[in-house]
């Protein structure tokens, strides 16, 4: 076949263009580290990319949603953990007063002034803050979650961050129990069942019937307030295990996501390498080629 | 009456000089454009005298060497090479604007807007998480505004790319010319074949204009028996014998009907790179425009709506659950467009003008963290709450399936997929051009041996011939000695 000279050098070019632009794109794989440097790349492995990078982002902000709510439940635990040796103090008390017959009322009021600091202590922990906003009132924008006689200024919701798919928002998960899940409701509650006792023991004879209400009624405070420290306990527990399977996941997003589009070190080298061998000899064809014509040997 | 072959010697002598002409001149266009091989086509004088012996050797005429299935294959081939080249410099330029994956494409903006607003979750009615919201909201409106933006000004450089077909440099004045060209090089083709003469430089002046033509606009040629060239586009005749039309645009890139017609009003569908040009004004960058707003309405009515049907952290209702006669505080809508600042319009060019309102840009407290007041909940409309189950959900929107990311991801996908077609089909019309123009040159291109070698035998012709004048002489010579 006849080959027009000027078919052969176009070849040539072509073929070197081509070669120059496979080299071009390996370099620029190798010197980014990535494999993906534009949509075009691999459309397929751009939008998986994508969506593993938008699942990662969900991750992490799981991630430190979990965190939080890990600090909030540890600091309602701690709470908690303090309420019910504070009520066990006062139960002791409380027995003191009955067991020991009648007694004299300076007596009794120093049990009332112990009980006073108890209730004191109590409503102190009733108002424990996290990042200023206390932990006990539920949803409520109130800067207290009991006021200083023991009224609760809160409201029933559980404050919440989402540390997982789910329906709606995702997978809530609660960072406290409102205020009166560990004090009792209403007339029934702990300040309430204290500040009655400690008025009759403050007004120096208390009847048996009296105390004895008294601890009844603190009996069923320890147990609300041990049933939310179980409640707690076990939101503590959940969390923590929410919070490994997130850092399982986001390990899996992220190796997913760096197999995709981190650049395999040793399979690009190895291709520019046969590339570059090409590209040479493709060179060295092309100088041999061009100037071998006849007009040389005449 | 015979002059002791001395003629015959000569005509030998004007022959082969033809034959070094030609093979010099073939060498001389080893890379000119359109030129296609000459070759001498020679001879023999009828033969006369009464031994019949023949009286040289006669040139009919110096011909081309070309081949009419192989030239049109290569015509088209340079319109699908330039329509090709053309569309996938468009979507490189179109990529480039969307550099995705990358730390700092929109997905990632959006990935950051979303952990944001979790971030808000836990801090309900805190100032700086509350105003980082804010800023995140604008940078996505900033975004999708200037990628639209982008893709506009990328529309308008094709149009003044193309020009308006008068002498303003572009692609479509060029392409007027090289019609101009044609015409008037039928015409001296016509005329030179109505008067004999050699015309080869004059077709391959014309070959070289349809070649540039073709890639500007796609043509198709037909050649008339008077030796013209009729040239079509788009099943549009351009150039008809001397006559060639003007071409002209009409529309803009701006309305995306920029539309290609002759001077006589005639629309023309052209290919080659026009016409990519056209289809990346009028179709491809418009749809891109409509996808990128698709995503700005996606984000917008999805952060809007909840934004209507929440409250904020101090109790501020939304626009959805505001009572009849509520005098307090609504909440404004986040995003707006559609030329207002209050409320959200979704059109397919909200990319270009979405925007944060300005009620909730100069107070960033003044999102719908907590739920409406409802069953599942204490919230009341006016109580301040630290409820944030409104702003989670926000932040959901990130795994929503019909959500921006979702949208915009498919959108992705969409533009890589168009990018690495484009460049393939740019590579396979490369390649195909180079086969139909080395398919062609086979027979109309030069080869330097071959006319080497017709130059040594034209040479060592000349010098047999001169030989042959030499021995004439000679006889002569002792002839007249002889008398």
């Amino acid at each position: 076949m006849r080959v027009a000279d000027i078919s052969l050098s176009q070849a040539i070019t072509s073929q070197l263009d081509q070669q120059e632009s496979s080299i071009a794109t390996l370099q620029e794989q190798i010197s980014s580290g990535r494999s993906l440097n534009k949509p075009s790349d691999d459309p397929a492995a751009v939008t998986q990319v994508l969506q593993l990078s938008s699942e990662g982002s969900q991750l992490t902000s799981w991630q430190s949603n979990a965190q939080i709510a890990t600090s909030w439940l540890g600091m309602g635990n701690n709470a908690v953990n303090s309420v019910l040796s504070n009520l066990q103090s006062a139960r002791t008390l409380l027995l003191q007063a009955l067991n020991q017959g009648t007694q004299s009322s300076t007596t009794y009021q120093a049990i009332a002034a112990q009980l006073q600091g108890i209730n004191a202590n109590l409503l102190d922990t009733a108002n424990t803050q996290y990042e200023g906003r206390p932990i006990f009132a539920g949803t409520s924008a109130s800067p207290q979650a009991y006021d200083s006689a023991g009224n609760y200024l809160g409201n029933g919701d559980s404050p919440t961050v989402i540390v997982g798919p789910g329906s709606g928002a995702g997978q809530a998960a609660d960072l406290s129990v409102p205020g009166p899940v560990v004090f009792g409701t209403g007339g029934a509650n702990v300040f309430s069942t204290l500040s009655t006792v400690i008025g009759q023991l403050n007004f120096g004879t208390p009847t048996a019937a009296q105390l004895n209400t008294a601890l009844t009624a603190l009996d069923a405070n320890i147990s609300d307030a041990e049933q939310a420290s179980a409640e707690l306990g076990n939101a503590s527990d959940a969390v923590t295990s929410t919070s490994a399977a997130l850092t399982t996941q986001l390990t899996a997003v992220q190796n997913g996501q760096s197999s995709l589009e981190d650049v395999n070190v040793a399979t690009v080298t190895t291709q520019l390498d046969s590339e570059m061998t090409n590209y040479q000899a493709a060179m060295w064809a092309a100088s041999q080629a061009i100037p071998e014509t006849l007009v040389k040997f005449l | 009456m015979s002059d002791f072959g001395l003629s015959i010697a000569a005509s030998g002598l004007i022959a082969d000089t033809a034959e070094l002409d030609t093979a010099s001149n073939n060498l001389s266009n080893i890379n000119t454009p359109g030129y296609a091989r000459e070759v001498v086509n020679l001879s023999p004088e009828d033969a006369a005298g009464p031994l019949g012996v023949g009286r040289g050797v006669s040139i009919g005429s110096v011909s081309e060497l070309t081949d009419a299935v192989y030239e049109a294959a290569n015509v088209a081939a340079e319109g699908v090479q330039g329509a090709a080249t053309q569309a996938n410099e468009v979507m490189t330029a179109i990529q480039s604007i969307f550099p995705e994956p990358n730390t700092d494409g929109l997905a990632t903006q959006l990935s950051t807007f979303w952990s944001d607003l979790s971030t808000l979750a836990s801090n309900p009615g805190q100032a700086g998480a509350e105003q980082t919201v804010a800023t995140d909201a604008q940078q996505l409106a900033y975004t999708l505004n200037s990628s639209t933006t982008q893709l506009s000004q990328l529309s308008s450089t094709l149009q003044s790319e193309i020009g308006s077909g008068a002498s303003d440099g572009g692609t479509l004045a060029q392409s007027n010319g090289l019609l101009q060209q044609i015409a008037k090089l039928n015409q001296g083709i016509v005329a030179g074949n109505a008067g004999g003469q050699n015309v080869n430089s004059l077709t391959d002046e014309r070959r070289a204009a349809v070649d540039q033509l073709a890639g500007l606009l796609g043509v198709t040629t037909t050649t008339q028996a008077d030796g013209s060239l009729t040239v079509l586009s788009g099943g549009v005749q351009l150039v008809s014998g001397t006559v060639a039309a003007t071409l002209t645009t009409s529309g803009s890139a701006g309305a995306g009907n920029l539309a290609v017609s002759t001077a006589g009003g005639v629309a023309l569908t052209p290919g080659g790179s026009i016409g990519a040009s056209l289809a990346a004004i009028n179709t491809t960058i418009p749809g891109y425009q409509t996808q990128l707003s698709d995503v700005a309405n996606a984000l917008a009515q999805g952060v809007n709506t909840l934004q209507a049907g929440g409250m904020d952290a101090a109790g501020d209702p939304g626009s959805a659950i505001a009572p009849g006669g509520y005098t307090g505080t609504i909440l404004p809508d986040i995003f707006v467009d559609g030329g207002s600042t209050t409320t959200y319009t979704a059109s397919g060019t909200s990319a270009a003008s979405i925007a944060v309102s300005p009620a909730y840009a100069s107070n960033p407290a003044l999102i719908a963290t907590a739920a409406a007041p409802g069953p599942g909940n204490s919230n009341v409309i006016g109580t301040a709450t630290n409820d944030t189950s409104n702003v989670q959900a926000m932040a959901a929107l990130a795994s929503s399936t019909t959500g921006p990311d979702a949208v915009y991801r498919s959108f992705i996908g969409g533009l890589g997929t168009d990018a690495s077609n484009a460049s393939a089909t740019a590579t396979s019309a490369s390649n195909l051009a180079t086969t139909a123009s080395s398919n062609l040159e086979t027979i109309s291109g030069v080869n330097q041996n071959e006319e080497e070698v017709d130059i040594l035998s034209a040479q060592n012709a000349f010098q047999a011939a001169s030989q042959a004048i030499n021995s004439i002489n000679q006889a002569f010579q002792s002839l007249l000695q002889a008398v």
